[in-house]
């Protein structure tokens, strides 16, 4: 597969910089430091407990950093809100929100609104557009506890797709989904890929990851490794990150 | 009396009021009794209101102070008819079995409620609001002589000469608010009030009570709709002049109901309370004719 | 049957009442969907008392109560919301010493007061009757900005209600927006005082919504119905104390609670009815799109 080949400091470039993210005297995260080009797909793996999760948040501005930079392009990160989506693990919404599936869909146009006003038949549109992309066409209307797991996850990738992001972040997006979503969520992954829109995966599955990542980037509270998944996952490194508790089977 | 007094301020570990020393203390429940007091007795007792001026005594609450001076008086003068009913247990936890003596003892009273049309009263409760007349005042001034005496006997001349001086007051008092009703033409004598607390006022002179804001004679009710409609109507059927107002009642009901009566709305009325110290109406006979002034004016 | 309607309007203090009850009910029954959404009722419950100590100065001063009001109102809005974002102080205790010392001061303050001020009774149970022209106008204008305000911040506002993190991530202000929400509260709170008093207010603000989750499963219908509702229980508990001879304030909030138990049986989802009848269908509320071995997830309620 082509991705496209992007000078070293495009403005879809992400660049983290001796990121540290905790409280107190212990860190979560530290000197975390690597460039990935527009485009990767970067599978994010570790210990659980390691950081995945943190890296994930603090790159999507949910979680502060105590020291470090993270950059798209020239400028920080924060700037430029609107470019990063983020998939969360399931639990963090409030499921008895009076919502339909459309209606989190159209949450992905807010920034692009503005304040003050409302998302317009366009932006209702490519909602509907999104989801039907992802096999959900004609139920938006549908309350959001009204779907299974791996709809609702599908729901989120859509709201994710119709921002317009340089960067998706999924956090163990593959948790708990059977092999039907399975597909549905490849595709969009891959979708993301090639036009152009960078993809950090935090995951267990390290079977998803050989299939689908370019890059892989070995968490356990500080960076074992980071690089193409071919030099990468390799046993030694393996066995690094996760500190003896992996069983490789060549 | 003066020894055994002293002992007993010895007991109660020694008299922080340098004001009253040596002089019997008197509690009176309610503004209206003190002033009374203060005609009947003078310098003679050092008189200590429980409910201050300007309060409620419905809503009064008493504090460990009050609770203090319950015990050091020789006697206290009680209104009675629901007035004072927190002072039931203030006094059965006294140290002092003093005497309690409620001064409208004897006094011929009315019904509450028993002329409002359409409102409920109190079935067969009592109106404890009998100061307003000053015929009845009289019983509450020879009342409290007759219980001053009984606890201080070497004064109980002075006690009684003051009560009598005091009645003759009364008496002109009762002369003059009768000549400020009868410039009232006759067809204007009618009265809105907010409480329905100045029925023996109304009985004695003669005038007709038309409704009240708040509908019995307690604070605490508030009015439905209908009864403001229906006061509405009954002001504008009867061509009634003013509505009055009290300072111990929330006026803005009254206040919209008079702006849309098209009546002025008088704020000067003293219900349960008395003027501040050094005014007229600091007394209780200067209270009524303030109030038969106000009515007067207001009506004419 | 008409006149049934228009003879209690022929009076001015009922006009004047009506239009209070309208304006407030809409005001009380749009803001409280994100209220009760958003767990609030015992923040709002907090804010409703602490506004007291500022009505009982407002009184005294012989102001008009919403200066006084909302002054506490936003005092304390901005005080539960810095205490929110402490991880060492918990939350409710915090905030329920917070209401219970406010609303001492305000008894304290008032019962060094002489004459009718220290009349709790209207301050405490409102006194929809005697509300003047000039505390509906302001009422309308105070209600009209706060209704402005929410719909402006709606999309906002749903944001962090249903996904705080996404909120977050998208670079929103978080904390100013809830600051935001609880001022709207507080002035809601101020504004409907007179009409139910301090210790019924969170009724009006909690019941409609409440009634209108029952009924739908969306934001924009829930909000118009919760609305309708409260207006309704205005109506219905004004004319109660019409024909019915009884106070006005505890009769709209008996009102808004009768529609409320007639949801909760009644409601054609969520309601006790529906419940047994779906039960006995064998039916849940997970509808399944894909035969095949799909996993059920907890989330049918």
């Amino acid at each position: 597969m082509t991705t496209p080949v992007a000078p070293l400091s495009s403005p879809r470039t992400l660049a983290l910089e001796g990121v540290r993210v905790g409280y107190g005297s212990t860190f979560q995260l530290s000197d975390i430091t690597f460039t990935v080009q527009p485009g990767e797909i970067v599978g994010l793996i570790g210990p659980n407990g390691g950081g995945k999760s943190t890296l994930l948040k603090a790159i999507a501005g949910v979680l502060g950093i105590r020291s470090g930079r993270i950059r798209l392009g020239a400028d920080d990160i924060r700037r430029q809100a609107g470019k990063v989506a983020f998939v969360p693990q399931r639990e963090e919404v409030n499921w008895d929100f009076p919502v339909t599936a459309l209606d989190v869909v159209l949450m992905g146009r807010y920034r692009s609104s503005g304040w003050f006003r409302r998302p317009g038949r366009a932006d209702r549109n490519r909602a509907a557009e999104a989801l039907e992309r992802l096999g959900l066409a004609g139920i938006g209307h549908r309350h959001i506890s009204e779907f299974s797991g791996g709809q609702q996850q599908r729901i989120f990738l859509a709201r994710a797709m119709v921002q317009d992001p340089a960067i998706v972040l999924l956090d163990e997006p593959f948790t708990g989904v059977d092999a039907q979503n399975r597909i549905v969520f490849h595709e969009a992954i891959r979708d993301f890929a090639r036009s152009g829109i960078t993809v950090l995966m935090a995951t267990h599955d390290l079977d998803e990851v050989t299939a689908t990542c370019t890059q892989l980037c070995c968490l356990n509270h500080r960076l074992v490794a980071f690089g193409p998944t071919a030099e990468v996952f390799t046993p030694e490194i393996l066995r690094a990150t996760f500190e003896g508790r992996v069983a490789v089977f060549a | 009396m003066a020894i055994a007094f002293t002992g007993l301020a010895a007991a109660c570990g020694g008299d922080d009021d340098g004001s009253s020393s040596g002089r019997p203390r008197v509690m009176a429940t309610t503004a209206v009794i003190g002033a009374l007091t203060q005609e009947v007795a003078g310098d003679l007792v050092a008189v200590k209101v429980l409910a201050p001026a300007g309060v409620d005594p419905h809503d009064y609450e008493l504090t460990a102070n009050d609770q203090k001076e319950i015990d050091r008086a020789i006697l206290i003068l009680r209104h009675g008819l629901g007035f004072d009913e927190y002072l039931d247990s203030a006094v059965s936890s006294s140290s002092n079995g003093g005497k309690v003596f409620t001064v409208t003892e004897g006094i011929d009273l009315l019904d509450a409620g028993d002329h409002s049309d359409g409102g409920d009263g109190d079935n067969g409760q009592p109106d404890p609001h009998v100061w307003h007349d000053p015929v009845r005042l009289k019983v509450m001034v020879e009342n409290i002589a007759e219980a001053l005496a009984a606890s201080d006997a070497t004064n109980a001349e002075a006690y009684r000469a003051n009560a009598a001086a005091y009645s003759a007051v009364l008496d002109d008092t009762d002369a003059e608010i009768r000549q400020l009703i009868d410039t009232i033409p006759a067809a204007n004598r009618k009265i809105v009030t907010v409480h329905d607390s100045f029925s023996y006022f109304i009985d004695r002179y003669g005038l007709e009570f038309i409704g009240s804001v708040i509908p019995a004679t307690t604070t605490a009710a508030e009015p439905s709709a209908r009864d403001l409609a229906a006061l509405q109507d009954t002001i504008k059927a009867e061509g009634v002049k003013a509505i009055f107002g009290e300072n111990s009642a929330d006026p803005r009901i009254a206040r919209q109901l008079a702006a849309d009566a098209g009546v002025p709305f008088v704020d000067d009325l003293f219900g349960d309370s008395l003027g501040d110290p050094g005014t007229a109406e600091a007394t209780v006979h200067g209270m009524l004719l303030a109030n038969a002034r106000t009515i007067a004016e207001a009506l004419r | 049957m008409f006149d049934t309607f228009t003879e209690p309007l022929s009076y001015a203090f009922m006009q004047r009442a009506l239009l209070e009850i309208i304006i407030v009910g809409t005001v009380c029954g749009l803001v409280g969907c994100f209220v009760v959404l958003r767990g609030l009722a015992f923040i709002g419950d907090a804010l409703a008392h602490t506004v007291f100590p500022g009505v009982v100065l407002s009184y005294i001063a012989g102001k008009s109560i919403i200066i006084g009001a909302f002054a506490f109102g936003a005092l304390t809005a901005v005080g539960i919301g810095i205490l929110s974002r402490s991880r060492r102080v918990s939350n409710d205790s915090a905030v329920g010493v917070l209401f219970a010392a406010f609303f001492a001061v305000g008894v304290v303050l008032i019962s060094r007061q002489t004459g009718f001020k220290r009349d709790l009774g209207s301050l405490l149970f409102g006194n929809v009757l005697g509300v003047t022209r000039g505390d509906v106008i302001a009422t309308l204008i105070i209600g009209a900005i706060v209704v402005a305000l929410l719909m402006l911040l709606l999309k906002e506002f749903t944001l962090v209600a249903f996904d705080a993190t996404m909120a977050r991530a998208l670079g929103y202000p978080v904390f100013l927006l809830d600051l935001a929400l609880l001022l709207l509260v507080a002035a809601t709170i101020v504004v409907s005082l007179q009409t139910v008093g301090n210790i019924l207010i969170l009724a009006l603000i909690v019941t409609p919504p409440a009634t209108a989750r029952l009924m739908t499963d969306r934001l924009g219908r829930m909000m118009l119905i919760s609305a309708g509702i409260a207006v309704a229980s205005g109506v219905v508990g004004l004319y109660a104390s019409y024909y019915g001879d009884i106070a006005a304030g505890g009769t709209i909030v008996l009102a808004a609670t009768a529609f409320f138990l007639v949801s909760l049986v009644a409601a054609p989802n969520h309601g006790v009815v529906a419940g047994i009848i779906q039960r006995r269908r064998g039916r849940h509320h997970v509808h399944h799109f894909h035969p095949a071995a799909e996993e059920v997830e907890a989330h049918h309620h």
